[in-house]
């Protein structure tokens, strides 16, 4: 009587399954997968076969370091935290000085612009002044779940305007990732703001995408989206909104989704505005507690604003719209 | 550490199973015992030696004790009790961290060997290496299922033929796997899900979700607590089997009951058939008269209450179980018909509204829920009363395959036929689909926290 693998097959099947997907983990390493954050010691390496799978990327895929289009949320091309913490290689960004102007506090320069010279030398005024709902019936909103929540939970917005929201949305996906729904079937971003024009377009995305990447590379892509939406859309103007920021309780107890690193890429994406056609405006100033951290009555899970919350988002924007002179 | 856990299933398991098995008989329950110190402190290292002192504490005394011997026992039960009672004001009062993993189900463990050499059912006591591994076996300490004593036992002399051996070691292992991969991926698949649901429901605010999403929300809850309840079990009796051991049965198709007592005979066998053992027939039972049985009944379902959780939404928790159970033992049951119907009534609808009230903690939070399930009290703000076809488009599929498994031929089926080969290609794709999901929730902490 001989020992037959088939009477133990699970075991067996699983071993030699097992040993194949390690291979590829370990073929893929420090190429199709050179870009994903992993030390051997918090997983196998089977870990990231699967989750170069799940993102489309094989072992034999070539690696996307330049290809932007194709980045996925686990890219890293800097260590995040020297980046981001101390500044180490962001240019402009460097410490605290620029964040207090970002917390919202001192709103002079970053959400109030009233009068820039263009680059003409011609003055074009505006003014961030009030308007009713009908604002909004030609605009499109594009952003994260914090974008879907206020889908949700303000139905003056709701039934006036365009929502292009996906939980997990990152500028890196803003214009490819195929979510939006049609009779058609579902299309991306980018496809849908070439067969509708809109008078306004709204932008709040950059959470899902904080621990990775560097501001730079952030700020980056977000204005080559700017610019694509600009010629998409050429009689709209976009407001990039500040992303929200985080409670407390978050961000003083997680080593990414921390208020000061929000800050700092909210500083760099104000930087972004033409004072023309591109504003920004940071609704954290009408949630945000003394310290510049969301407030922690107004979310239960830290991260999203709760449904009756949403309101003072409604009335920001009801209040912050740009007003031509 | 968990049993869903890369690193426990790619790494810990394959040297335990080749160790242990390598090792001769005799050393055998050693390997159990070092593995699973092993795994235990890894998962606790703040508070590992508190297991460690209690199982030699537990050890010494049940060897200095006789059975019958009454100064003795008491002091070494009071002591067993009065651990988890102090670790559990701790975690309470002071700080939520400092509750030792699993000593819920170790001291348990614990009280029940005590008081089965006592009363006689244990003629002998445990060896060392028997005491040690019995309280710490890693199948068994996270959250049981509570095994007694009398079920440690692995042959110490090995019949057969190095071939026979192997043979018999490869068929624990594939048929513990069997149940183990069938576990995980009710844990992976269904109840990590539903728990996200959960959640998402949590940020909305109770106060805003509408009737029918509370509704749903306690159907998830329920579910959620079912799968990763039954998951659990069948990965612990799994690994069990693989290691030798019989299967224990901890979970038997609960919503199959015909009334409230039922389900909790099916739900967590090993804790039921511990309160029944070791407080409910101590007791009296129900041989005592209606009156005592009413009493220890309470007892039984107060401490059940305090013992799933200190605050008090458990202890109401507990209580209206046994409001319900003492309505269907003493009421109901003068109409075998209305026994029946409302008896079901109770397991499908009462039961999840139960589950409710065990997972809020917060009064306030818990009477909100209550006020949207039943919303004749005005409560709500910014309700979108489409929120419920969103969360079915999402879970919908998912809750479906829940409840086609929550009868008992559908599973029973589908056990019977695990030898066959396409139980084992299912069971294989289940597997890998759960490595998938780990793989993505574990290796990015962002892509797990998606906004």
């Amino acid at each position: 009587m001989k020992l037959k693998l088939s009477q133990f097959p699970l075991l067996f099947s699983l071993i030699a399954g097992t040993a194949v997907v390690t291979a590829m983990g370990f073929a893929g390493r420090y190429g199709a997968y050179g870009d994903y954050e992993y030390t051997y010691v918090d997983s196998p390496v089977l870990s990231l076969f699967f989750r170069g799978f799940s993102d489309g990327v094989y072992p034999w895929t070539v690696s996307q370091q330049d290809a932007f289009d194709g980045v996925t949320v686990e890219e890293v091309v800097d260590n995040p935290e020297t980046s981001v913490a101390d500044g180490g290689n962001v240019a402009d960004i460097s410490g605290d000085d620029l964040i207090a102007d970002v917390s919202g506090n001192d709103s002079a320069d970053i959400s109030g612009n009233d009068n820039i010279d263009d680059v003409s030398g011609n003055s074009i005024t505006y003014t961030f002044g009030q308007v009713d709902d009908d604002y909004f019936s030609d605009a499109v909103f594009i952003g994260d779940s914090r974008t879907v929540g206020l889908s949700e939970y303000c139905e003056e917005l709701d039934s006036r305007a365009t929502f292009y929201g996906k939980v997990s949305l990152t500028i890196y996906d803003l214009m490819n990732n195929e979510f939006v729904k049609t009779d058609n079937g579902k299309v991306s971003v980018e496809k849908a703001l070439s067969e509708n024009q809109f008078g306004k377009v709204y932008m709040m995305v950059g959470l899902n995408e904080i621990g990775t990447g560097t501001v730079e590379t952030f700020t980056q892509k977000y204005s080559e989206v700017v610019e694509r939406i600009k010629e998409l859309q050429p009689d709209a103007i976009i407001y990039i909104q500040g992303i929200m920021h985080v409670t407390a309780n978050k961000s003083d107890n997680d080593k990414y989704f921390t208020n000061s690193n929000i800050d700092i890429r909210n500083q760099a994406l104000s930087e972004l505005a033409d004072g023309e056609r591109v504003f920004y405006i940071d609704m954290n100033e009408a949630v945000d507690d003394e310290n510049g951290n969301l407030r922690a009555d107004l979310s239960f899970d830290d991260v999203h604003l709760k449904a009756s919350s949403y309101e003072l988002w409604h009335q920001y924007l009801l209040n912050n719209a740009v007003i031509f002179n | 550490m968990s049993f869903s856990d890369l690193n426990f299933l790619f790494r810990f398991i394959p040297i335990f199973l080749i160790v242990y098995y390598i090792a001769p008989a005799k050393l055998r329950m050693w390997v159990l015992f070092a593995g699973s110190f092993i795994f235990y402190s890894f998962g606790e290292p703040k508070l590992f030696v508190v297991l460690l002192v209690t199982s030699v504490a537990n050890y010494l005394l049940a060897k200095a004790s006789k059975a019958h011997e009454k100064a003795l026992f008491i002091s070494i039960i009071t002591l067993d009790v009065a651990v988890l009672a102090a670790f559990k004001m701790l975690s309470l009062w002071v700080d939520s961290s400092l509750l030792p993993v699993g000593i819920s189900f170790f001291t348990f463990k614990m009280i029940s060997y005590q008081a089965d050499l006592y009363m006689g059912r244990l003629k002998k006591t445990l060896s060392l290496k028997d005491s040690l591994s019995y309280f710490y076996m890693f199948p068994q300490v996270l959250s049981g299922p509570i095994m007694r004593a009398s079920d440690m036992h692995i042959d110490e002399v090995e019949g057969g033929t190095r071939l026979e051996r192997i043979t018999r070691y490869l068929s624990n292992i594939e048929d513990g796997l069997k149940f183990f991969v069938a576990g995980l991926g009710m844990k992976v698949l269904l109840a990590d899900h539903f728990a996200i649901c959960w959640k998402d429901i949590y940020a909305i605010g109770y106060e805003s979700i509408s009737t029918p999403l509370a509704w749903f929300g306690a159907v998830i809850y329920s579910m959620n607590l079912y799968f990763d309840f039954w998951g659990y079990s069948l990965m612990a009796a799994g690994l069990g089997v693989a290691l030798g051991f019989p299967f224990i049965q901890n979970f038997d198709h609960p919503y199959a009951a015909r009334g409230v007592g039922e389900f909790y005979r099916r739900w967590h066998v090993t804790l039921g058939t511990w309160f029944r053992d070791y407080i409910y027939i101590p007791l009296g039972g129900s041989r005592v008269g209606k009156v005592k049985t009413i009493r220890n009944l309470f007892i039984v379902w107060l401490i059940t209450g305090l013992w799933h959780g200190v605050t008090v939404n458990f202890i109401i928790w507990g209580l209206s179980l046994f409001l319900i159970i003492i309505f269907e033992k003493f009421v109901l049951n003068k109409n075998k018909l209305l026994s029946i119907v409302v008896g079901r009534f109770n397991v499908f609808v009462l039961i999840p509204l139960t589950w409710v009230v065990f997972a809020i903690s917060d009064m306030t939070l818990l009477q909100t829920y209550f006020a949207r399930l039943f919303p004749f009290f005005g409560v709500g703000i910014a309700i979108n009363h489409n929120d419920i076809f969103k969360y079915l488009g999402t879970y919908g599929i998912l809750t479906a395959i829940g409840l086609v498994l929550l009868v008992p031929k559908v599973f029973d089926f589908m056990e019977s036929k695990r030898k066959h080969p396409f139980a084992v290609i299912v069971l294989f794709i289940l597997f890998w689909a759960c490595v998938l999901s780990l793989s993505n929730a574990a290796g990015n902490p962002f892509l797990y926290f998606r906004f």
